[in-house]
């Protein structure tokens, strides 16, 4: 390639050389020969052939003119007028001979053989008439016969003269002409290369001329194309020099801009299309190009490389500022740098990003008001119902008419149901108290759980069973309550959608040693198959419009899925209106290594006179219900009205349990638990949080401060009970049968036996709901300190609620009648320590 | 006739009177034009400004000093100053020589060759005469036509 290129290099340089030395050959030769035919035509030009020849004819003439006069004057000798003629004619002739005898034009004719005698001759026969010219008339009229005779004869003389110049003059002309021709021949032999040259020389142009006119075509529709795409293009395509001159403007600037090319063009890119704050870096961006700066070289800050997109903004006409993209890149003509902007309008693009952002914010924002909602909820509906059921609990133990008891247990359902509406909605994203990882058995939870909904399933005439399959039967590590939460919901549901039906409860443990199923089936009015998909959605409950049998806030499903996803499960459903609904729930959990906890019997209660408990809270119904609640289990309370008077208690005397509220005005709970650690008698005193709402990032606040559990609002004595229970230190000498709370009144004592005495004969009676009424008899018992006698309420409203069978329950029953009659002795009601008060 | 040579004798200066004066000698030359028909003898001739010049000519052997008065003087004299003069010789031959070509340096009616008064033998009394040895572009036949010698009249032309 790079071969033949040269060989056509050279080819094309050694052609015109060779050329532009003919050129230079002809030239010189021309100019030779043009210099010898000018000096040809000069030759003619400065003739004397001719006026000799006509000299020479001229010189006959005259001898003839001279002839004529000397015989007018023979003819008439006395007329003076021809003698006077004659004279004239003679002196003419005479000057002619004169003339052909020196004068140089004549110089090669008198050269001629014969020419000179003749002229001599003549000249002679002057000579010899002169005196007689310039003499009188008289004798040259006398000598008229001699000199007719003498210019006669001189005549042919002249002619000889003549004859002999035509001669001379032609061979002459003749030399000359040939040499003429010479000349023009040789002129013709350098025309005929010349013509040639010239022909090549017209032929060559006319290729040329031709290949530049196609390659002039093919540019023109090179720059045809490029025009219609810088005109077609959507983006605005610029092009400026270093100095900011704009040199070319596209239609789609135009849109962009706003101005027209002309107003633009020449104009300067960074005062009329680049925003004030934009100028700068528009300056630093032409520098750069100035600089030579090319794409990716000498890339800084600003002045990137060509390559990458540029946000930036552009100003409109109407000084309106566009947001753009813009990429440039480096090219250059014979001006210079050329600066090639490609701009695209992106202000759509940034509206719709801007409004997506405001989408998002507000989402954020919801999301953020639902946690503050909660976090309100959780505070301000919590504490007040707080002390609405701790005061129920209370009130239950005092003595009351049997109307009160009816409104009472009306307050107390629906005190529950408000709470467990409540707690409903908080329930996704609380953590309860103690709702932490440990060994659990998978089956203990679900007969526990499901025996604490029997009664609300028989309320609804259901029956529930519990069915545990598979082979495997250890003992798994997780967080038993949010297991519970799930079951409870589901059969909760169950429950709610049956009615006179059967709720099955299946726990499959056959998957493998970790592996858990739960399964909620019904026979209930199941779920139309377009629901399906929305029921696990927040605050859906199905037909709202109608028979609103089923009380809810629509959360129950929507609070299992969150569970369920949190222990990284799977919850699906079926369902077929009219026959029923299946739940199915599958987590993995790990086995579990060290020993399952046996959960404190509620019943056992610890009674101790000796256990000092500062109670801390700004709500003085809660200090109230929470120090007889205390106070039931034996203790001493000290109470204080905020984290700052409860830091002033601490510090002055050692406490064996500090139950702290969290908000509270002057000092929080958080930062007192903080200050009591720090030093005091109290540093390594147990500090319970009492709080209305904990999230778990509250907990781990709590746990920081210090405060080792939580209690949740609202306080039932159930979890306080568990508290105490859980304290081995703090439990004191705990006889099964002891009237714990010296400080409960002897009315309410009495009101309490009593109770327990009429309700042991009702359940060895075998009448009514006999589960409620042991319910209910254990929660006194409690209150009133007979822990066995509670523990074995319980375990007989159990053995009631999960069905077992009637001679077992004749035997529980008998066995209490006898435990009552062993603390109360057969005679008499008042417990010992009771009656020592 | 007479009655318009009054009027030239009239609106002639010195040079007419230097005619009167020498009104004995033959008159050399007779220029008719415009403002009539003058005559010239020799001396009305010198009382002109003189113009000379030396050049060889073909017609004579080796170089010549001519003196005369410039053909333009005459035509100025004569207001010949437009179309050609026709010059012609004793033996009446006869050339035209357009004014424009008449330049006020040369031709010369010369009337002395060589400090001579020329006879009619010596191709005199007058002679119109180029200086072409100064100028080649004089030597050619057209030139050479117009130096007519034995001069004795002018006249205005076509």
């Amino acid at each position: 390639m790079k071969g033949a290129g040269g060989r056509r290099g050279l080819a094309t340089n050694l052609v015109p050389a060779l050329f532009a030395l003919l050129v230079g050959v002809l030239a010189v030769a021309a100019w030779t020969f043009h210099a010898d035919i000018r000096r040809q035509i000069e030759d003619l030009g400065i003739a004397n052939s001719d006026s000799t020849q006509w000299f020479l004819a001229q010189s006959e003439v005259e001898a003839l003119a001279l002839e004529r006069a000397i015989l007018l004057l023979r003819a008439e000798p006395g007329v003076p007028e021809r003698a006077d003629d004659v004279r004239r004619r003679f002196d003419i002739f005479y000057s002619r001979v004169q003339t052909l005898r020196t004068g140089q034009a004549f110089a090669n004719l008198r050269a001629l053989d014969g020419v000179a005698p003749v002229l001599d001759d003549l000249q002679a026969r002057l000579e010899a008439t002169v005196p007689l010219i310039d003499g009188d008339d008289a004798p040259l009229v006398a000598a008229l016969d001699m000199l007719e005779a003498r210019f006669g004869a001189a005549l042919p003389l002249v002619r000889q003269v003549s004859l002999a110049g035509v001669r001379q003059f032609a061979g002459e002309s003749d030399g000359r002409r040939q040499h003429v021709v010479l000349a023009l021949f040789q002129l013709l032999m350098l025309v005929v290369p010349l013509f040639l040259v010239l022909v090549c020389t017209t032929v060559v142009l006319f290729v040329m001329g031709r290949a530049a006119r196609v390659q002039t075509e093919r540019i023109a529709a090179a720059g045809d194309q490029m025009r219609s795409l810088f005109d077609a293009s959507t983006d605005a395509i610029l092009f400026a020099r270093p100095d900011g001159r704009v040199r070319g403007y596209n239609k789609a600037a135009r849109r962009l801009y706003g101005y027209e090319p002309d107003e633009v063009i020449g104009g300067d890119l960074v005062e009329l299309l680049t925003p004030p704050e934009q100028r700068g870096m528009a300056r630093a961006l032409l520098a750069g190009v100035q600089q030579g700066r090319a794409r990716g070289e000498g890339a800084g800050a600003g002045v990137g490389a060509g390559a990458e997109v540029i946000q930036s903004t552009a100003q409109h006409k109407s000084g309106r500022i566009v947001p753009v993209e813009m990429s440039w890149a480096i090219a250059s003509d014979r001006a210079g740098p050329l600066l090639v902007a490609f701009v695209r309008d992106v202000s759509r693009r940034v509206q719709q990003e801007a409004e997506l952002t405001l989408a998002r914010d507000r989402a954020v924002a919801g999301e953020k008001a639902k946690a503050r909602m909660i976090a309100v909820m959780s505070h301000e509906m919590r504490t007040p119902l707080n002390g609405i059921l701790g005061t129920l609990d209370l009130l239950k133990l005092t003595p009351l008419q049997p109307g009160q008891q009816q409104y009472l247990a009306a307050m107390e359902q629906s005190g529950r149901m408000l709470l467990r509406h409540v707690n409903d909605v908080l329930d996704a994203s609380r953590a309860a108290g103690g709702a932490t990882a440990g060994p659990l058995d998978p089956a203990a939870i679900v007969r526990g759980t499901v025996a604490g909904l029997q009664a609300h399933a028989q309320a609804r005439g259901n029956r529930i069973t519990v069915d545990v399959t598979g082979d495997h039967d250890g003992l798994l590590y997780g967080n038993a309550t949010q297991i519970e939460q799930i079951l409870v919901n589901l059969v909760g549901n169950a429950i709610k959608f049956t009615e006179n039906g059967l709720i099955q409860v299946e726990l499959d443990r056959s998957g493998g040693p970790g592996q858990v199923e739960l399964r909620v089936s019904d026979s209930g009015i199941g779920i139309a198959e377009e629901d399906l998909s929305r029921i696990f959605d927040e605050f859906v409950t199905l037909c709202p419009t109608f028979d609103r049998t089923v009380p809810g806030t629509g959360l129950g499903l929507s609070i299992v899925k969150t569970l369920v996803e949190a222990m990284h499960g799977r919850i699906e459903v079926a369902s077929e209106p009219g026959q029923g609904t299946v739940f199915s729930v599958t987590f993995d959990l790990p086995p579990a290594t060290g020993p399952v906890p046996v959960p404190a019997p509620p019943a056992a209660v610890p009674t101790s006179g000796s256990r000092r408990v500062l109670v801390v809270d700004d709500n003085a119904i809660n200090r109230l219900v929470v120090g007889d609640m205390l106070r039931l289990h034996g203790c001493e309370v000290t109470e204080a009205e905020d984290g700052l008077s409860g830091c002033g208690l601490a510090a002055a005397r050692p406490f064996d349990l500090i139950l702290m509220d969290i908000s509270m005005p002057r000092l929080n709970g958080v930062e007192a638990a903080r200050r009591i650690r720090q030093s005091g008698p109290n540093a390594a005193t147990p500090i319970i949080a009492l709080t209305a709402h904990a999230m778990p990032e509250d907990i781990a606040r709590f746990r920081e401060a210090g405060m080792e559990r939580v209690l949740v609002k609202p306080l039932q004595l159930a979890d306080l009970t568990a508290v105490l229970a859980a304290r081995p230190a703090l439990a004191g000498p705990s006889p099964s049968l002891v009237a714990g709370s010296s400080r409960l009144s002897p009315d309410l004592m009495d009101r309490i036996v009593c109770e327990l005495r009429s309700g042991v004969g009702a359940l060895a009676g075998g009448a009514g709901d006999r589960a409620a009424l042991a319910h209910r008899l254990a929660g006194s018992a409690a209150l009133g300190g007979f822990s066995g006698l509670h523990g074995a309420l319980v375990r007989l409203e159990q053995a009631l609620r999960g069905g077992a069978d009637k001679g077992d329950t004749a035997r529980q029953i008998a066995d209490l009648s006898l435990q009552f009659d062993r603390c109360l002795g057969a005679g008499g009601l008042e417990p010992a320590e009771n009656a020592a008060s | 006739m007479f009655r318009s040579t009054l009027v030239a004798a009239l609106g002639l200066a010195a040079a007419l009177s230097a005619t009167v004066a020498a009104a004995g000698d033959a008159p050399l030359l007779t220029v008719v034009g415009p403002s009539g028909v003058q005559t010239y003898d020799l001396p009305a001739l010198e009382a002109f400004p003189m113009a000379e010049f030396q050049t060889s000519t073909i017609w004579t052997k080796g170089s010549t000093r001519f003196q005369g008065v410039p053909l333009k003087t005459l035509l100025d004299a004569a207001r010949i100053s437009q179309g050609s003069v026709v010059a012609k010789a004793i033996n009446d031959y006869a050339v035209e020589i357009p004014v424009a070509e008449v330049t006020a340096d040369y031709p010369i009616v010369a009337y002395r060759m060589d400090g001579q008064v020329m006879s009619v033998r010596d191709k005199g009394p007058l002679w119109v005469i180029y200086p072409f040895d100064a100028d080649p572009a004089l030597q050619t036949e057209v030139t050479y036509s117009r130096s007519i010698w034995q001069l004795d009249r002018l006249a205005a032309g076509q």
